[in-house]
């Protein structure tokens, strides 16, 4: 992967060309990962996915998550009328690690982002889910499918992102 | 040859780990069971079908990031992600078979607490009275059959299969975060 650009100097006869090389490496955890992770977002969309109806403890969907998601019905998104197998957060966590998974080598590409800072944002959105979680627990507020979809995508988002330089690095070379 | 570093086992911190999450997702699990099992039959309890506590969510995986974080400030090491991966990795398939294995010492304790949870959500599924009848005796059928075959040999290693497989995976991105985090090299 690599991006030549040509910089010229003021007199406009010296120039540079930066190759911007983009190493991939631990390649085969990172399909693992994606494998994987493609995988449990298939199943966290339940039974309703195959038009089946969802049936708690008892459909497989419900089984894989049963260790990880509370799976309360009326924090859970309903597919073809069958009741998701993990709640919307949940929901916003596998399907945005996912997404953010599958962006890590455009967002390498494309952006120069230190890890501290995926570090931060990483902490910022569990600190942002805690608070949620614990405003709508003491009644503070109250919050929707579609708040705590939107809080659940960005911690799933940041920890995909949060190891981007792990698989991807961009190596600049001068010629 | 020479010049190889021989790292300390990270077993301890995995095993540690892994008794961690294996204790509190069985606890967490129980308290479901006893808490439906102990209901009257009713589409409140079929609604419930896990805990409303919220903070229960996602606490399978935080076996990654303690193994990765005891491994890593008990030696004063560092490891690549990918050894971050294995640990947690195994951390979850650990914590599952022990998991696994305290479910079934509880069913000594208390043999009936699967048969009372399994005849309660019967009971409220048969309240439903939105689904037509003939499908919601099928769909009771299949309810009755899942029971029994939870409880059966096959069931059961089926069940600890399934959480290796999810706790193995969800606490390897954790293990490769917790890598990150408290072993980070780079920078």
């Amino acid at each position: 992967m690599q991006s030549p650009q040509r910089v010229f100097g003021k007199d406009r006869t010296k120039y540079l060309i930066v190759n911007q090389t983009l190493q991939f490496q631990n390649r085969t955890l990172y399909f693992l990962v994606f494998s994987g992770a493609l995988f449990l977002v298939g199943t966290a969309l339940g039974p309703g996915l195959f038009g089946n109806v969802s049936i708690p403890f008892i459909s497989w969907q419900f089984d894989v998550f049963h260790l990880l998601c509370h799976q309360d019905p009326e924090r859970s998104f309903f597919i073809n009328g069958s009741q998701m197998a993990v709640c919307s957060r949940c929901l916003g966590i596998y399907s945005f690690f996912l997404i953010g998974w599958t962006l890590i080598p455009l967002i390498a590409k494309l952006m120069n982002i230190k890890s501290r800072y995926y570090f931060r944002f990483l902490i910022g959105t569990i600190i942002l889910n805690l608070i949620d979680v614990l405003g709508n627990l003491f009644q503070v507020w109250t919050n929707t499918n579609e708040s705590r979809l939107f809080l659940g995508a960005l911690f799933g988002l940041s920890s995909a992102l949060i190891l981007s330089n792990e698989f991807f690095k961009k190596l600049n070379t001068e010629d | 040859m020479e010049n190889e570093e021989i790292k300390p086992s990270y077993w301890p911190s995995v095993i540690q780990a892994a008794i961690i999450v294996a204790v509190v997702t069985t606890v967490v699990g129980l308290g479901l069971l006893y808490y439906v099992a102990g209901s009257e039959p009713s589409m409140g309890i079929m609604m419930i079908s896990g805990l409303t506590i919220p903070v229960t969510c996602l606490i399978g995986l935080i076996g990654g990031i303690l193994a990765t974080r005891s491994y890593a400030k008990a030696y004063d090491v560092t490891f690549p992600i990918g050894t971050g991966a294995l640990i947690g990795l195994f951390t979850g398939i650990i914590a599952a078979l022990i998991a696994g294995v305290l479910g079934q010492i509880w069913n000594f304790v208390d043999p009936t607490l699967t048969e009372r949870f399994a005849e309660t959500m019967i009971g409220a599924f048969e309240m439903n009275d939105q689904i037509p009848d003939a499908q919601k005796d099928e769909i009771i059928m299949s309810m009755e059959q899942g029971f029994e075959d939870q409880n059966s040999i096959g069931g059961i290693l089926k069940g600890i299969a399934i959480n290796a497989g999810v706790l193995g995976f969800v606490n390897l991105l954790s293990g490769m975060i917790g890598a990150k985090i408290f072993v980070s090299e780079e920078e």
